[in-house]
Order: structure tokens, then C-alpha cells, then sequence
């Protein structure tokens, strides 16, 4: 791990809520890290384990799923069913080894630029913290 | 945003109206438009403007809490999304001189030019903005124009403004810089407004301590009004909450109220988590002034504490204004123009709210929203519908008919070739990120054969670059880096469509809003992440399917179910816009609960039922709907534009309908063995109590005479966790109804009550007519009831009187319970089940969303009418219902059914029939199919399908695909971020 390594965080974001949050932070010019790239899907419904876990094959440091409040889901119920899927995904990423602090859920609403960009600082710090993925060994560092 | 883009419709802002003639079905209306000095065929939103421009200006946005430039943009998502120059604070206008003081100044120009042929004319004072504009929008010699707009129907929405607080000299608004009102307060609170979210003191821009809201500011008396604001004390309740999430560091929150009106759905349970958090002490009480204790500012507020029974001296850090609404300033000159009535406040008159919500004194005039008094979102959303729909009675012959103009679909076949169009948008990109370095490294990526930059890829020019990209290198895949998706994509995706390019080949990168925008301070990093999500975009583009819209035919019919106002008006409207519906009534009379003998009059002028139940139903009648009468509806199958509706009785018929209101009201509560109902002779409901009225106008006879005294007891089945937390709306009202009646034949009567919600129109002033009558208002305790004792019959009322601090006795001959409404719960579980529409906690159907969707449910072509869906009175379910029509006649207006292609398929080979997609799906899309004796496999429907990709991740087989957001797509996504590990698919 060279001085200058920086983690590489994937965040899943649902287009309703949370990627519209990341666009209001954007609006708002709230700047934080730039260690992340966000896949957007539909729903946090949308997020199987096998996307997270995916991720994680391919080196990635840390991931971040992110969805509507309870209550808020455009599709009434999806977010819920996310949480359930990503409590399975939990339990397989620890399985593997990864640290707990690799994977997190967020709740972000479209109004929440602010709150946004605070939970980018604060996870890429955790990231940062617990240094390169143990899978990322198995990429070649350019 | 949508109505701005919507093609039928055409958004001209800084205009007023300026006269109005004609007739209904032919207005001409005159507008006079001001010139913004920016051409919105031009601008582009690209704000650089705003960084030259020298002049600082007030902000009408942030109420004066923020400044902003002389070029402005009034918000950030404000539409159009054209810049506007505020010619008072612009230093190129100069307003304060005369005409005769201009012309003098254009003649001394001109005689400069003259005697100096190289003096440049039309000097700007200042012309920043236009130098740095790189699309030549700045026009400061634009002139305003006026023009006649030819209408069948004008539709009022003026909406209204706050109440000058500076008319309370005793609250020190204007005067102390830290009493704000709820509307600044809200800029505040507003997560991109002037303190980002974090609520400050004004005087020293510091997070408060102690905050204090005051209540009916301007309403209930005050100031003049005595109507009550309706949204306030929920808006205040909220509000507190918000302020604990957002500042922990606010220690104290109070809210001096005098009744707690948490009257419509979820309100009683939200104001209950309130107190569950403790997010706000509740002092009740009206303060009688606010002063300042000190220099830093800090400020008391003087109040009658009525709960403890004390006077008391509140200190306060911020002081918040919980203001009422007031008519809007112009409503008054544009409802003379128009040629309609004001009522006695200044407010756009409706003429009969029980008859219709929305017109005004004059035919062919509407009015909804704010305009007409305050209202809460949810009722201004469903007027807003009601609105729309009797508009068309001016316009039906004008049928929308979708311009398909046939396009030759582009040949998209063959391995990707993906073009990237990488946008600058000015400087907003091109100032952070090296653009051209970007598009450099996009060519070389796979599939990937042309990659082009340019300076504003939304602009005409820039579809036009792109259209030709697309032509010269024959793609089939189409990137483009630029801002968010959800800001221009149907832009793109349309130039795409128009020349035959599937448009759901299109990827668009967010490279501004999440990069350039946000990452200012590590350039390098930035332009990494730019490249990265480039690369990723192309990697989902080569995944990128075309996707056609499908459709399914509409059943131009309608069926209402319940034949109670609700849905003899809901009928009405639908039936005199020409659609065929038909009204289906299980008993042998419509009227519902205004049929004789339930209601004799309505408040708040006393109007008799009987007489308005007799002009709609005229106007059903005359609207040529069908009436089945004595006819219940055994069964519905099927789906939006596609139901088949089983009726039976006095027709037996299968019915086939594209969409369907739910009309089908609720019972009142059964008070049965509370308060000595069914046991004492002389306690009855408040329905009965109504129903003794036909009889005899001075109420009920008690063993053989006239009572001399009666007693209401209010909240009876309401507001108790025992059967129904929330609020009837209805009953307060009510009861001061009743008892006027009674008072005025000489009966003594007292109201025994928790908050009076007087909210309905005419409520609050009715409410202070009965206690100037001499009705008697006796407040409980919260959490008490009162005891009805006697033997036999009632005798007695005993509490403990809240206001006079003791318990008292109250001798009375008649005991009248006003009893909440409650669901129909067999009605609603044989509808439930039959339509698979949600049913609330509360047991009343569930509205897709309280403002987004208030009349309908989360089942498409399914709608609610009155209150199926929730207690309410007359006047809210007669507006209410012209919302469902409207909303119902949206579908059924065009010829089918369009399903949007982003929905998921199911690879019956795959496909186990285990009927997990089933159960999760909230819109009842996938059914399990028979195919062979014992093999059941998911089918989705494609029209009720809304593309949320859940039931995609819980599949076990792997047999659903999410279009548009495939397994395929997101893998390569996630493959595409680490590219040393690129697997090749």
C-alpha cells in the first residue's frame, strides 16, 4: 500500500432518493471525498447480494447501498425489502472476511445533499482506516 | 419540472393578467408579459452569469434572509430554467428617471455618437453578464409584450401569502430581528437554502437554544381574521421535529397553541410522536406579548399558561411566527378582471363549496388551491384535479390525440457501436475537468467508435452535433457525459426518438452534479472519477437493449361504486364529459348519508341537505350517467382499462370498465356501552340526534317533553387508542351545530370537548357565533373523560373543567355522543380483496400518497371518492370526488394503455412457479399462470409492472430481468470501475 493510496468505494443509490440526494449536494456545491462511483438502480430493492459481493470480488474497498426512508419508497415497499436482502449480504460478506465496517446501509432522501456528502466523508475516512480490501491483493496495482 | 416540458402546455412566467371578456367556451384573455432581459430560447442554466455579475439584489425566494445578484435564477430547479435581471437592482436600467429624463438621455447618446462617430452607442453601464454569456442570451433592450390568449376555461391559482405580522405590534415582528415567521423559518430549515439546513438566530447567526412557536398568528381573531389557517399547528408540530433532527444542539422547543388541530389523516398519531420524542413542550395559551430581556437579543414571550394555570414568562432565543394565510395582494384586482366574487376576506368566493369545490361566481371560472382560503397540499392536489376536469367541460371536442408521426426505426442491429459525447457545460465541467482529454480517452474504449466534446451538449446546437454523430458513424449506442440524468435525459432521449434511434440505447454520465460540482478541491481525483464513470457508462451502453413502449387497449367506461355524494359527484363529472359510467348503489335510493333521514342540515349556514342531495342529483341526472340502484358489485377481475365488473340485482350483467372509484363511505362508531349509551333513556347519538331534527326542529322530546338542558360530548370513538387514534373531522362541527339548533329553541347547552377542530370553512366563525349564542364550551384534561351519572337516565355530566381548574356537575336532560365515522369493515375487506387496494392501519383505504396522490390508489386505475378513505365532510368529499374523476378520466381520455418498457420480463424456461415475485410486488404485476396441470409459471403485467427491479433481485431462478437495469448492465458496471479485472462479456 503506497503513500497516496486512496480507497475505491462503489455506492449502489436508488434514483428517487438517494442519487437525487447526491445530485442536491451537487446543486448546492457541498463538496466531499471524490473516492467513490455510484451505480444507479430503480429501487434499494433492486440491490442483490450478488452485486455487493461482485464489487468486492473486483477489489473494490468499500460499498455503500443507499435508499429511501422507510415510508418514502416510490415503490412503497421496496427500501424494506432491501433491508432484508442486504442483511443477507451482511452475513456473507463477513463470512468472507471482510471487515464490518467494508459494507454500509444509508437512508439519504433527495433533500439530503448535506447529509450526503457527510456519510461519502465519513465512510471513505472508515474506509481509509481499515486500508485496502483483502481482496484488492488479488489485483494487479497498476 | 413536468408541466414545464409537458408539449400541451405553455408556461409564460413574469405576466399578469390585465382584462378578460367573453363568454365560457370563448374567453379572451389579455396578458401583459415583462421581459426577463435573458431570451429562454437561449439560456442554458450554465449560472455563469451570476459569478460576473457586480450588483447584489434582495431574494424574494429566502424572504430576505439571503442577498442574490441582479442576474439571478429565482431557485435552483425554477422553470423555465431561463435567468431572469431584476431591472431594480440592475445597473443598466435606470428606473428612477422619467420618460421625459430618458429621452432627454437617449438625445445626448445620440449627439455623442454624432459628433464622435466612434463613440460605441448603447453603453452599457455594466455588461458583465452578457460578456461572459457564451450563448448570446442577454437581451437588455428586450421589451415586454402584451398578447390575447383565447380560452374555453381560465382556472385560478393564485395561491395566498403570509399574514403581515407587523400588524401585532405586540409580537415585535419587524421590530426584534429574532422573531421570524413559520415561512423564513422554513428557508431556514430548507436543506439548500440560506443556513443549509441548521436554524440560526438572526441577530447572530448562532443555533439557538430555546426555541418558541406561537400559534394562529393573524387567524382565530387576531388581527382581524377570524378564521382559522388550518395548516399551522401541524406545520409548527413538524416543524419542532425537524429542528431536533437538525440541531441537537436546541435544548428547548415550545409551542403556545390554544386548540391542537391534528385533524386529517396521521395527524393525531404524528402530534402523538411528538410528544412520544418529546420534540416540543405544548403550553396552551395565547401570549399577550413578546419583549426583548436583553441586549444579546434574547426575547420573553408573556402567555396565560391555561394547562398549569399560571401566568408564566417563556425566554426564547428564536421566536417563530406561526402566521396565517392571507389572500394574495393582487387576488382582489384579478377577481374584478375576471369578473368574480371575492368573499368577505378577500379570497377568491366559491359559489356553493357543498355543491361544487371549484367554481366561482362566474361559469367558465375556476378556482383551487390556496386562492380559495388555507389549505392543506393533500386538499389543494385533489382541487387541483377537480380544477382540470371541469375544465374540459369547455373543451371536450379537443380529444388529445398522440401526433404518431410514423418514423422509420433506425437499424440498431450488429455488435455496439457506441458513440460519447462528452459536455462542457461551459465551465460548470470544462473549468474543473480537461474535457478534451476525456473524450480522447473514451475513444479508446470498447466498442466505443467516435467521441466528440462539446460546450453545451443540451443546447440545439448540441443535439444537432449529436444527431449527426450518430449519422456519420452509424452508432447503435449513444453515451454522454455531462449533468444529471434526471435533468435532461428526455431531452436526448426525444432528439433520439424524432430520428429513429431507440431511446433507450442512450447512457447518460453524471460528470457535474456528482463530479465537477462537488470535487472542486482535488482536481486530479475528479478527473479520475470523470474517466472512470465514463468508462463505466460505455460498459453499460455495449448491455444497452432497445426497449419499445407497449400498450393495451382502454375500456372507455367507468363504473363509480357507492351512490353517496361522493359518488354522484364523482359520476357527474365523468358522466358530463361524456364518458359512459355507471353508478352502482347496493341500497334503493342515492343520497347516502345525505338521504333523508340522516342529515338535515349542513354546516355552517344550515343549508338543508335535502336540498343540495336534490341539485346533484339533478345535475346526475341531467349529466346522462347510468343508475343501478339495488345492485352490488359481486366481483372485479382484470386491470387498469381492462375490468370486468360483476353486478348484480336489478341488472345482472358483466360490466366491462377501463377505471373505477371506490365511493364507498363509512359507518359512524357504535358507542355502545360507553357514557351510558343503550342504558340510560336519554343519551343518543349525534346521528339520531339529526334524525330527530326531520321530526321536530327544536330536537328530540325526552319522556314526553322538551329538554330543558342538553349536553355534547365530543371525540367519542375518536382520538382513542382503543378503537381509532385519529381525528373524525367532522364531529366538531357537527356538535356546534347541533347545539345552536338546540339553543335557539331555549335549550342551555354545553359542549364537553378536548380541541375544538373548527377547520371547515365558516367552522371557526360558527364556532364563535355559538358561544356568543351562550352555548357553554367546557374543556377536559387530556387523557380524561367525562362520567355521564344518573339512574335510569342521565342526569348529570361530570369533569374536571380544564379552564375553571375543577371538577364540575353539570345537570342535563339529554346526553348527545358525537360519534367519529369508521370504516365499512365488511365492504372494505370484500373490495380489498377483489382489487388487492391497500387498506391503512387505521382500516380506511390507503391513498397512493397523501400529496403526491391523494385520490388514488397504489393499484393503477383504482380511485377513491369521499370517505372510503378517510373521515371527512361534505364540502372535502365533494372535492375530493371531482379529483377521483378527474384522475380517472386521464386514463380513460386516451385510446389505450401505455406501459412504460423498463419493466421486468420473466424467462418462463427459468421459471419455477414458486410465487416469490408474487408476494412482493406492491402493484399486484406478476400472477402465477397454469400452463400445464401442476406447472404454474410468473407472468408480469407489463401495464401495472413500475420497473423497481425488486422482484428481479429476489428471484430465485434468475428468471426475472429487470430491463433497462439488467444483471448484465450492472455487472459490467461494477466490472468496468476495476479495470484490471475486466471480464470480457
Amino acid at each position: 500500500m503506497t503513500a497516496d493510496w486512496q480507497p475505491e468505494i462503489l455506492v449502489f443509490a436508488c434514483n428517487w432518493c438517494s442519487y437525487a440526494g447526491a445530485d442536491t449536494a451537487g446543486v448546492s456545491r457541498i463538496q466531499h471525498q471524490p473516492h467513490f462511483r455510484m451505480i444507479r438502480v430503480m429501487c434499494s430493492g433492486r440491490i442483490q447480494p450478488g452485486f455487493v459481493l461482485r464489487a468486492f470480488e473486483k477489489g473494490a474497498d468499500g460499498v455503500l447501498v443507499s435508499g429511501c426512508h422507510f415510508g418514502d419508497c416510490h415503490y412503497i415497499f421496496g427500501n424494506e425489502r432491501a433491508v432484508e436482502q442486504f442483511d443477507k449480504t451482511r452475513k456473507v460478506v463477513q463470512l468472507l472476511g471482510l471487515e464490518d465496517g467494508r459494507l454500509r446501509l444509508e437512508w439519504i432522501s433527495a433533500a439530503e445533499g448535506a447529509r450526503f456528502a457527510e456519510v461519502i466523508n465519513e465512510f471513505t475516512d472508515q474506509v481509509r482506516e481499515l486500508g485496502p480490501s483483502p481482496f484488492s491483493s488479488t489485483r494487479q496495482v497498476a | 419540472m413536468d408541466a414545464g416540458r409537458h408539449p400541451l402546455i405553455e408556461t409564460v412566467t413574469n405576466a399578469e393578467v390585465i382584462g378578460c371578456e367573453g363568454e365560457p367556451g370563448d374567453f379572451k384573455v389579455r396578458v401583459r408579459k415583462y421581459p426577463r432581459f435573458v431570451r429562454d430560447d437561449r439560456c442554458v442554466a450554465c449560472g455563469l452569469c451570476v459569478d460576473a455579475c457586480p450588483q447584489v439584489g434582495g431574494n424574494e425566494f429566502d424572504v430576505g434572509l439571503k442577498a442574490r445578484k441582479a442576474i439571478y435564477r429565482p431557485f435552483p430547479q425554477s422553470v423555465p430554467a431561463t435567468y431572469v435581471i431584476d431591472p431594480d437592482a440592475c445597473l443598466n436600467f435606470l428606473p428612477h428617471l422619467s420618460e421625459k429624463q430618458k429621452k432627454q438621455f437617449d438625445k445626448i447618446q445620440r449627439a455623442k455618437k454624432k459628433k464622435r462617430p466612434h463613440y460605441p452607442g448603447n453603453i452599457l453601464v455594466c455588461g458583465h453578464c452578457d460578456s461572459v454569456c457564451e450563448v448570446d442570451a442577454i437581451d437588455f433592450d428586450m421589451k415586454g409584450e402584451e398578447f390575447d390568449v383565447n380560452a374555453g376555461a381560465i382556472l385560478v391559482a393564485v395561491g395566498f401569502q403570509e399574514f403581515d405580522a407587523r400588524k401585532l405590534g405586540n409580537y415585535g415582528y419587524g421590530r426584534f430581528p429574532n422573531v421570524v415567521t413559520s415561512l423564513e423559518l422554513e428557508r431556514m430549515l430548507n436543506a439548500s437554502g440560506v443556513t443549509e439546513g441548521h436554524v440560526v438566530r438572526p441577530s447572530d447567526m448562532k443555533t439557538p437554544k430555546r426555541v418558541a412557536f406561537i400559534q394562529c398568528v393573524g387567524a382565530r381573531g387576531e388581527g382581524g381574521r377570524p378564521y382559522c389557517s388550518r395548516f399551522c399547528c401541524m406545520n409548527a408540530v413538524k416543524d419542532s421535529m425537524l429542528i431536533r433532527q437538525h440541531d441537537p444542539e436546541v435544548e428547548e422547543i415550545s409551542v403556545l397553541y390554544t386548540d391542537l388541530r391534528a385533524f386529517g389523516k396521521g395527524f393525531d398519531d404524528f402530534v402523538q410522536r411528538s410528544f412520544d420524542e418529546n420534540s416540543a413542550r405544548y403550553i396552551r395559551g395565547r401570549p399577550a406579548k413578546i419583549e426583548r430581556v436583553a441586549k444579546d437579543d434574547t426575547l420573553e414571550v408573556f402567555v396565560e399558561d391555561t394547562l398549569e394555570h399560571r401566568q408564566r414568562r417563556i425566554p426564547a432565543d428564536l421566536v417563530v411566527l406561526s402566521v396565517a394565510a392571507a389572500p394574495n395582494d393582487g387576488a382582489a384586482i384579478l377577481a374584478k378582471m375576471l369578473g368574480i366574487k371575492t368573499d368577505c376576506y378577500g379570497f377568491i368566493a366559491r359559489r356553493d363549496p357543498a355543491i361544487s369545490a371549484v367554481e366561482t361566481s362566474r361559469d367558465g371560472v375556476y378556482v383551487c388551491g390556496s386562492a380559495v382560503g388555507p389549505q392543506v397540499i393533500p386538499d389543494c392536489v385533489a382541487q387541483a384535479s377537480a380544477v382540470a376536469a371541469r375544465a374540459q367541460l369547455y373543451l371536450t371536442g379537443h380529444r388529445v390525440e398522440e401526433e404518431e408521426a410514423p418514423v422509420e426505426p433506425m437499424d440498431l442491429s450488429g455488435p455496439p457501436r457506441i458513440g460519447v459525447m462528452v459536455c462542457h457545460c461551459g465551465v460548470n465541467i470544462g473549468g474543473l475537468l480537461d474535457v478534451k482529454t476525456l473524450a480522447d480517452h473514451a475513444a479508446t474504449l470498447p466498442g466505443v467508435v467516435a467521441a466528440r466534446e462539446h460546450m453545451f451538449a443540451c443546447s440545439s446546437t448540441g443535439q444537432d452535433e449529436l444527431i449527426e454523430l450518430v449519422r456519420e458513424n452509424d452508432l447503435n449506442r449513444v453515451v454522454v457525459a455531462a449533468c444529471t440524468p434526471r435533468t435532461h435525459e428526455p431531452v436526448f432521449r426525444e432528439s433520439l426518438a424524432r430520428i429513429g434511434f431507440n431511446p433507450y440505447l442512450l447512457e447518460m454520465v453524471n460528470i457535474r452534479d456528482q463530479c465537477s460540482w462537488v470535487h472542486s478541491d482535488h482536481p486530479g481525483a475528479a478527473q479520475d472519477k470523470a474517466r472512470d464513470l465514463i468508462r463505466m457508462g460505455a460498459a453499460r451502453a455495449r448491455h444497452l437493449e432497445p426497449l419499445e413502449a407497449g400498450s393495451a387497449p382502454m375500456t372507455h367506461a367507468a363504473l363509480v361504486v357507492g351512490g353517496g355524494i361522493a359518488g354522484i359527484q364523482a359520476a357527474t363529472d365523468l358522466a358530463v364529459q361524456g364518458f359512459p359510467v355507471t353508478l352502482v348503489e347496493k341500497e334503493g335510493h342515492l343520497g347516502g348519508r345525505l338521504a333523508k333521514p340522516n342529515l338535515k342540515h349542513l354546516y355552517p349556514n344550515l343549508r338543508p341537505a335535502i336540498d343540495v342531495l336534490e341539485e346533484k342529483l339533478e345535475r346526475l341526472y341531467k349529466a346522462g350517467a347510468r343508475v343501478l340502484l339495488n345492485t352490488d358489485v359481486k366481483n372485479i377481475t382484470g386491470f387498469v382499462g381492462n375490468f370486468e365488473a360483476t353486478l348484480e340485482g336489478h341488472v345482472d350483467e358483466v360490466l366491462p370498465v377501463g377505471a373505477i372509484i371506490l365511493a364507498l363511505g363509512a359507518e359512524l362508531y357504535d358507542p355502545r356501552g360507553q357514557f351510558g349509551y343503550g342504558g340510560l333513556t336519554n343519551v343518543m347519538t349525534s346521528q339520531e340526534l339529526e334524525q330527530a331534527f326531520f321530526e321536530d326542529d327544536g330536537g328530540p322530546t325526552v319522556d314526553g317533553h322538551r329538554p330543558r338542558s342538553a349536553s355534547f360530548i365530543l371525540c367519542v370513538g375518536s382520538r382513542d387508542p382503543e378503537c381509532f387514534t385519529g381525528c373524525s373531522r367532522y364531529c366538531c362541527p357537527t356538535a356546534i351545530k347541533q347545539a345552536m339548533q338546540l339553543c335557539r329553541h331555549g335549550i342551555d347547552t354545553t359542549i364537553f370537548y378536548r380541541d375544538i377542530r373548527t377547520i371547515s370553512t365558516g367552522a371557526e366563525e360558527m364556532y364563535r357565533e355559538a358561544r356568543g349564542m351562550g352555548v357553554l364550551f367546557v374543556r377536559i384534561p387530556p387523557g380524561q373523560k367525562p362520567e355521564v351519572v344518573g339512574n335510569g337516565r342521565a342526569e348529570a355530566v361530570q369533569c374536571f373543567d380544564d379552564l375553571l381548574g375543577r371538577r364540575l356537575e353539570v345537570p342535563t336532560d339529554l346526553v348527545v355522543l358525537s360519534v367519529g365515522m369508521r370504516p365499512r369493515k365488511d365492504e372494505t375487506a370484500r373490495f380489498h380483496d377483489m382489487l388487492k387496494a391497500s387498506v391503512g392501519l387505521d382500516g380506511f383505504f390507503l391513498e397512493r400518497h397523501p400529496e403526491l396522490g391523494p385520490v388514488e390508489t397504489a393499484v393503477e386505475g383504482v380511485f377513491l371518492a369521499g370517505t372510503v378513505q378517510g373521515p371527512k365532510d361534505v364540502v372535502d368529499s365533494v372535492a375530493q370526488a371531482s379529483a377521483a374523476a378527474a384522475k380517472a378520466s386521464v386514463f380513460l381520455a386516451y385510446d389505450s394503455v401505455r406501459q412504460d418498457p423498463a419493466v421486468a420480463t420473466v424467462d418462463e424456461n427459468k421459471c419455477r412457479g414458486c410465487g416469490k415475485c408474487v408476494e412482493i410486488c406492491q402493484f399486484q404485476a406478476p400472477g402465477l399462470v397454469e400452463m400445464a396441470e401442476g406447472i404454474h409459471v410468473a407472468h408480469i403485467n407489463e401495464s401495472l409492472c413500475k420497473g423497481c427491479g425488486t422482484c428481479g433481485s429476489w428471484c430465485p431462478s434468475g428468471a426475472i430481468a429487470s430491463q433497462h437495469f439488467t444483471d448484465r448492465q450492472v455487472h459490467a458496471m461494477i466490472d468496468a470501475f476495476f479495470p484490471d479485472k475486466a471480464v470480457a462479456s
